[in-house]
């Protein structure tokens, strides 16, 4: 009879949720993942993705004997990047200047607009012009071995931005790795968030639920400075997500069985963005946000609004020209570092124009300006 | 009028005309099974998980006030695009594109905003992007004679690539508190906007569907577009109309997200398309064409919602929840999906 | 006046004539039935009173007034309706809905008058008494005979000169042919002239006045059928006979 089927079938299936539901093993006020979360990790120190000490940037330098050596050169260098992006566009600013510095030629640039087939397909264009060492960032580290054999085997040496492919090694098949002080980032975070809440209070943590030694390491690093340097303050809950334009939610789950958090750390600023929302939503304006990352909406945000205690950013131009000089100790013959990085700046109200300047060598986009008034 | 018995060799009447027959009312089993009773699953359906969650979840804060409120604003953007979507999958059609839309209408709003500081402007340069790709959309498919799964397809991929290139990844922040009020963060009477225009846009979708002709030819038109045609409705008008909803609504959607968030980006939008075909199937609405619930999306955008915060305040991982999300989902979609026998 | 006169009308499709020129002339109340095996021109035909296909030459004249439809709804506005061989019905969508589709009628405010449109629906049903549970059912709650009856009322509901019938009962059953049989039959006294297409002659022979046979895109006689026998005109249409006398 057709109005019964669809009665059993309801019923069976709910059965089926609910065994589904209970197997889960959810419940109760944790809002942890079952899996160790990088909040719960201990770390101390930045580390590359092989557990390679960081050497600071500004530590890098040529004699002038190698300056020379590079002018006679006629070296060349191509940049193969995965994006498009502010912070992109600020680290090619650093290699180009860097670079331009040393006599060396920009064969190529390219943005693989987050797909691995263009970036491919980059590569080998910019290997027509054989140059001999190639910057990149890789779109997805771990199937990005193959095509960057390719580079290799065409007679160019490679220098990342901050991810390797999956099984590479330093000083085998690529000459070192620049990036952002991950730890350094983490500890100026919470440092940040601590002084704009007295130092004590409950902390929520929304971590990037995913695999990703970046932002991994920053989560890490935040919580355990929390830990270690702050014993009146307490991380009492910690949220996961995935997709990080799905965040409101989670943040209002947080906050609404934690209403007296004093601050709330996101792993990066485009979920803060999202934890702003839930905060207005519930019409909180004392819990204090701290976040990594520039982006004009939460930086409008925190000089307008006041609710997000600090940013935390990379010099990015300084990647650059981190970049730049590991190619340059390649095209010496010096042995580069395995892993290096550069400062971090935290950005609050009181220097977010100096912040775009050192980080981006940029000035700051008109909304922010307008609202420094 | 009598047919004149003498005329036709099949003059008499045929046995058929017995007493039941020839009482026109018709009777209350017969009216009672003609509604159908399989299309009302989805509002048990909603019942059903909505006190599963009241009980299990009630020390976790699930019945609170603000709760309540927070699943309602969360699921209005995707509630706005699945009463147009019911619309489109009614006429038969399909729109891929209205993650990609939602992300460029939301970017275009924001910078003639800052350009501008005039609400108005950046409201219609947003509307007016979101119509135009639906323009475009059904231009395609009526004059090119292409299926709309394909064009949507295309055009998904061109905007959306589009969206990053506009602003270089970079989010545009939203100042204008004219705007972020009237489209996410004001209230009124203590309700926010958010509520207010999803539930506004609902009732506008149902009383079009249901009790406007254009309701009747979007309709018929995904039914049987070729009895539509030669009865007079203009199909390719039809298509290209509900097209065009669809990419209005969407960049409405795009609107309330900027202003919730004030601010736009490029990832705004980008996993809304299967939440909306799954709150508008779920409904009840035919994927293949010909019966829409704009009602039925409405509780099927409420169901999503409702599992969605249920999963988060249970404290599930990020993996444990996407589980119980594909499984409820399958769930719903299989009981309402099945075509009521006969 | 003749409500349909066909004067010479001709249809070529690139180089292949689909329909010579055709003469014909069908009265209010008469019902006059187009046979022909395969190819003989007899949806030609249909599509060009239809306005489905433009003619390439001749005229059509609807109550003495001549026409060149560029398509159907133009016919239909002349006042002449067609019931496709599939129907062209709308399944998820009541019987009311269905008789009134793309002619919708509104209130005042422009909204639809759901009412006023399944309390006529009921009223033609009943009195061409077709058999349905009510005017409010889905039509995909109908047998083929009740939707066959659906598509009829609804021609006879809008035509004011011509009905033209397609195979009407060509996916029916015995019993239900007959009723349907019968439907065409009372449509007489409405005052509208039917054309129908048929490929069973004894329906033919049931229902018509008179026979208008095509071979080959070729008319090849118009009789009367008390005049002519079945044998004559099956000769006709596998053309073992020449040109009988116009009727």
């Amino acid at each position: 009879m057709p109005a019964k089927r669809p009665l059993a079938l309801t019923a069976f299936l709910a059965v089926l949720l609910a065994l589904v539901l209970s197997a889960c093993g959810g419940g109760g006020s944790s809002t942890g993942a079952s899996e160790e979360s990088p909040a719960e990790k201990t770390v101390t120190k930045t580390e590359g993705p092989n557990g390679e000490k960081p050497v600071q940037v500004s530590s890098l330098s040529l004699s002038p004997e190698e300056e020379e050596k590079l002018k006679e050169g006629d070296y060349k260098v191509a940049l193969v990047w995965a994006a498009n992006a502010p912070f992109t566009e600020a680290v090619q600013s650093g290699v180009e200047e860097e670079l331009g510095n040393l006599g060396v030629e920009i064969t190529s640039s390219s943005h693989a607009e987050f797909n691995t087939s263009k970036e491919a397909s980059d590569l080998k264009a910019a290997l027509a012009k054989s140059p001999d060492v190639v910057i990149s960032a890789p779109v997805d580290p771990s199937t990005a071995a193959t095509m960057y054999d390719e580079v290799r085997k065409a007679g160019a040496e490679l220098v990342f931005l901050s991810t390797v492919p999956e099984g590479y090694e330093p000083g085998k098949q690529y000459v070192g790795i620049v990036t952002d002080d991950l730890y350094t980032m983490g500890a100026m975070a919470a440092e940040a968030l601590a002084e704009s809440v007295g130092e004590e209070g409950e902390i929520g943590m929304i971590n990037y639920n995913i695999p990703y030694y970046v932002t991994n390491q920053r989560d890490a690093a935040f919580a355990s400075t929390i830990r270690k340097k702050y014993p009146k303050m307490e991380i009492v809950a910690e949220s996961g997500f995935t997709d990080p334009t799905k965040v409101q939610e989670v943040a209002q789950g947080m906050i609404a069985q934690h209403p007296n958090l004093a601050g709330i750390y996101a792993s990066w600023a485009e979920p803060a963005e999202q934890v702003l929302a839930a905060l207005r939503a519930a019409k909180n304006s004392t819990t204090k946000v701290v976040t990594l990352d520039l982006n004009d909406t939460v930086v409008t945000d925190m000089i307008k609004e006041g609710q997000v205690a600090a940013i935390v950013v990379d010099k990015a131009f300084e990647i650059g020209t981190g970049l730049a000089r590991v190619a340059a100790y390649s095209l010496v013959g010096k042995t580069a570092p395995a892993f290096s990085v550069v400062g971090s700046i935290t950005v609050t109200p009181e220097n977010v124009e100096e912040a775009y300047e050192e980080s981006l060598h940029k000035s700051a986009p008109s909304t922010v300006l307008e609202a420094l008034g | 009028m009598q047919a004149d018995p003498s005329s036709s060799p099949l003059a008499g009447r045929s046995p058929q005309l017995a007493a039941g027959q020839g009482d026109r009312r018709p009777s209350l089993t017969q009216r009672l099974r003609a509604i159908e009773p399989d299309r009302y699953a989805v509002y048990l359906g909603f019942v059903a998980i909505f006190l599963f969650f009241s009980i299990t979840l009630r020390n976790d804060g699930f019945t609170s006030g603000r709760n309540l409120l927070n699943i309602l604003e969360a699921t209005a953007p995707i509630t706005v695009m699945a009463v147009a979507t019911a619309f489109v999958l009614g006429a038969g059609e399909v729109d891929f594109s209205i993650g990609a839309i939602v992300a460029l209408s939301s970017l275009v709003a924001a910078l003639v905003l800052r350009e501008t500081d005039a609400a108005i402007l950046g409201i219609a340069a947003g509307l007016g992007t979101g119509a135009a790709v639906g323009l475009l959309n059904g231009t395609m498919v009526t004059r090119l004679r292409l299926p709309s799964f394909l064009v949507t397809l295309g055009t998904m991929g061109l905007f959306t690539g589009l969206s990053q290139r506009v602003t270089n990844l970079e989010s545009v922040p939203s100042v204008n508190e004219t705007f972020n009020d009237l489209f996410g963060s004001g209230e009124v009477l203590g309700v926010s906007t958010l509520i207010i225009w999803s539930l506004v846009i609902v009732a506008v979708g149902h009383y079009v569907l249901r009790h406007r002709r254009v309701g009747a030819h979007v309709l018929a038109s995904g039914d049987n577009a070729a009895a539509a045609q030669v009865s007079g409705v203009r199909v390719g008008r039809v298509r290209t109309g509900v097209l065009v909803a669809s990419g209005l609504s969407a960049s409405f959607a795009g609107l309330m997200y900027t202003a919730n968030l004030h601010g736009a980006s490029y990832s705004l939008g980008t996993t809304d398309l299967l939440t909306v075909v799954a709150a508008v199937v779920i409904g009840g609405t035919r994927l293949l064409g010909g019966r829409s619930t704009v009602v039925g999306a409405l509780v099927g955008s409420l169901i999503l919602g409702v599992v969605n915060n249920g999963l988060i305040l249970s404290g599930f991982s990020t993996s444990e929840q996407q589980i119980a999300q594909g499984v409820i989902i399958l769930v719903a979609v299989a009981l309402t999906l099945r075509e009521p026998a006969r | 006046m003749t409500a349909l006169r066909l004067e010479q009308l001709r249809k070529d499709f690139g180089g292949v004539v689909a329909l010579a020129g055709i003469d014909l002339e069908v009265e209010r109340g008469e019902i006059v039935a187009v046979v022909g095996d395969n190819g003989a021109g007899k949806s030609t035909l249909i599509k060009l009173i239809s306005g489905v296909h433009r003619p390439s030459g001749g005229t059509i004249y609807v109550d003495g007034e001549p026409h060149r439809f560029h398509d159907p709804i133009a016919a239909r506005a002349a006042g002449v309706e067609v019931v496709y061989q599939d129907l062209a019905l709308v399944d998820h969508q009541p019987v009311y809905m269905n008789l009134f589709l793309g002619r919708e009628l509104t209130t005042r405010f422009g909204r639809l008058d759901r009412k006023r449109m399944a309390q006529e629906t009921q009223q033609l049903v009943d009195e061409l008494d077709i058999r349905i549970p009510s005017a409010q059912v889905r039509i995909s709650a109908l047998s083929g005979g009740q939707r066959q009856g659906i598509a009829i009322s609804r021609a006879t509901h809008w035509a004011r000169s011509l009905i033209l019938l397609d195979e009407p009962t060509a996916a029916l059953g015995v019993a239900e042919t007959l009723k349907v049989e019968e439907m065409i039959a009372r449509l007489r006294t409405r005052g509208l002239a039917i054309v129908v297409v048929s490929h069973n002659l004894d329906q033919v022979f049931r229902l018509a006045d008179r026979i208008v046979v095509m071979r080959r895109g070729t008319h090849v006689a118009t009789c009367r059928c008390a005049e002519v026998d079945r044998n004559e005109v099956v000769a006709m249409i596998t053309g073992l006979q020449g040109r009988k006398a116009i009727a």
